[in-house]
């Protein structure tokens, strides 16, 4: 079983937690400026120990030279890579077998430990990262400084070189507009959010990434403890503008929420953004109880599956623009099919 | 949060950018957004862009760049770190920390590591990082009335901190 297709605490809303931590080793200059030699050793001294000593989780190692285009996108489109090391030849990921756990090597960092869960679990995840952190500490020797901590290659990663997102569902912050004014209030506090999936200024499918900016002068613990404050009055307030909306106009919300479902369970070709706006729509209405006897989960697992490059990964072969958005269709109607 | 490039305002403009997996970040205050030109680019400008405004943030706060001035170790010089807004290497922040040290400042306020150390750490940082376990275990012992336990954490923790200076 994948990390998404289990259930998390307020998972209606918080669809997953990521921590990360970036890690340099001591005896090579940071990846921008490491010989190809200087690279495979880093590469292949990291993943052979964690292989070896990983005790009970088996981990697999991916090196990206060997990896074809739609599969790097692919591991891209579920978080398990980088963009950034997406367009590395010189760099590999270890991962978990339920994919909860990637460490990406030569990345803007040597090391990026970073785990995923759905729902809300900050705590969890950091005890994750830190406990791989302290199995490659006892063999490898770390860049630290006394002062500024974990020595990172950008220095907005100083410090803690830690790194806590959370993905949200926002529909009704979308809808009211109140995202406009999430936005800055969140920067004042030291977070940040960007849209997801999404290109321009439009977050795809109303989901948004928070996540802390602060690393350096503020403790792991005191980083996400803040982070779960603030998540946590957003989702409250999420349910609040829900409330509302459903106060105020229900046939409205109704409507949007049924409409959504009836074209995607009988939709026989879509494109990802259409899909990604009603899948939204659907799972609002799960949230709110509208929509019975579909899981968050299914949901979960089916925003992963209709990315594009993870359908052309799991047909096996390429496919057309048409063919590609039929395949998307029938996906979505096999996940929203009741079961008897 | 403070403005990075003057260090004087609350920030109230956030730049996020990730573009290519060049994920950028800045905060200014509106006066500076403005004067940058950047108050149009709200929430998700061009990375071309932003790394445009982030690298002139860092050359604005050091005058003199020194193209000469080598880092031993990786061979970065200042211009190479104001162009790409990385240092080369771990030792670079001691090389350039005349450079560095206020930038640092200016992004996060601070310039002071607190949480986790790794094993390479100096022995103060170690001493810290066993007191401050032992007073969590102090916590926790107190928490479920184990006095007996808690009085000699207690006696531990004292000890330890003789050993700081
Ligand atoms: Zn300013
Ligand atoms: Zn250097």
């Amino acid at each position: 079983m994948k990390w998404y297709e289990k259930d998390g605490e307020l998972g209606d809303i918080a669809v997953s937690t990521r921590v990360r931590l970036a890690r340099n080793l001591k005896d090579y200059p940071f990846p921008g400026r490491m010989s190809q030699q200087q690279e495979n050793e880093v590469l292949h001294s990291v993943s052979s120990y964690l292989i070896s000593s990983a005790g009970g989780t088996t981990f697999r190692f991916l090196e990206l030279k060997n990896l074809d285009r739609i599969t790097i996108g692919s591991l891209v489109e579920r978080h398990l890579i980088s963009p950034e090391l997406a367009g590395k030849n010189g760099g590999g990921v270890v991962l978990s077998g339920d994919d909860s756990v990637s460490i990406m090597i030569n990345e803007e960092d040597h090391l990026r430990i970073q785990s995923i869960l759905s729902g809300l679990r900050l705590g969890q995840c950091l005890e994750t990262v830190n406990r791989l952190d302290d199995l490659l500490d006892g063999n490898f020797k770390y860049a630290w400084s006394d002062q500024l901590g974990y020595l990172t290659h950008c220095p907005t990663n100083l410090g803690t070189g830690l790194r806590a997102s959370l993905m949200l569902h926002l529909p009704a912050h979308t809808e009211t507009g109140e995202i406009r004014r999430l936005l800055p209030n969140l920067g004042k506090l030291g977070f940040t959010v960007r849209g997801l999936y999404g290109e321009g200024t439009k977050a795809s499918g109303s989901l948004y990434q928070l996540s802390n900016q602060m690393t350096l002068g503020l403790s792991e613990q005191e980083a996400i403890e803040r982070l779960d404050e603030v998540v946590r009055s957003t989702i409250e307030r999420e349910k609040n503008l829900r409330n509302v909306m459903m106060e105020k106009n229900p046939i409205f919300l109704e409507d949007r929420i049924w409409r959504a479902y009836g074209i995607l369970s009988n939709a026989r070709r879509i494109s990802s953004g259409e899909a990604m706006k009603l899948i939204s729509d659907i799972r609002m209405g799960v949230s709110i109880g509208i929509l019975k006897d579909i899981s968050i989960s299914e949901l979960n697992k089916l925003i992963c599956n209709i990315q594009t490059n993870c359908i052309i990964s799991a047909a096996g072969k390429p496919l057309t623009d048409v063919e590609r958005d039929t395949e998307r269709a029938e996906l979505i109607r096999q996940a929203l099919k009741p079961t008897n | 949060m403070l403005c990075q490039n003057c260090g004087n305002h609350e920030a109230d403009f956030h730049f996020n950018s990730n573009i290519n997996g060049d994920i950028t970040e800045l905060h200014l205050c509106s006066e500076c957004a403005s004067k940058l030109g950047a108050s149009s680019q709200y929430l998700f400008p061009q990375a071309d862009y932003l790394n445009t405004i982030l690298s002139d943030l860092l050359g604005a706060s050091y005058k003199k760049v020194s193209d000469t001035k080598r880092c031993p170790l990786c061979g970065a010089s200042e211009k190479n770190i104001i162009n790409t807004g990385k240092v080369g290497c771990a030792q670079c922040y001691e090389t350039f920390s005349d450079m560095l040290i206020p930038y640092i400042k200016r992004i996060h306020g601070n310039t002071t590591h607190c949480g986790k150390a790794p094993s390479t750490a100096g022995p103060e940082i170690k001493l810290r990082r066993d007191i401050e376990r032992l007073k969590r275990e102090l916590e926790a012992a107190v928490a479920a009335e184990e006095y007996e336990n808690a009085a000699v954490l207690r006696d531990r923790i004292r000890e330890l901190e003789g050993g700081l200076s």
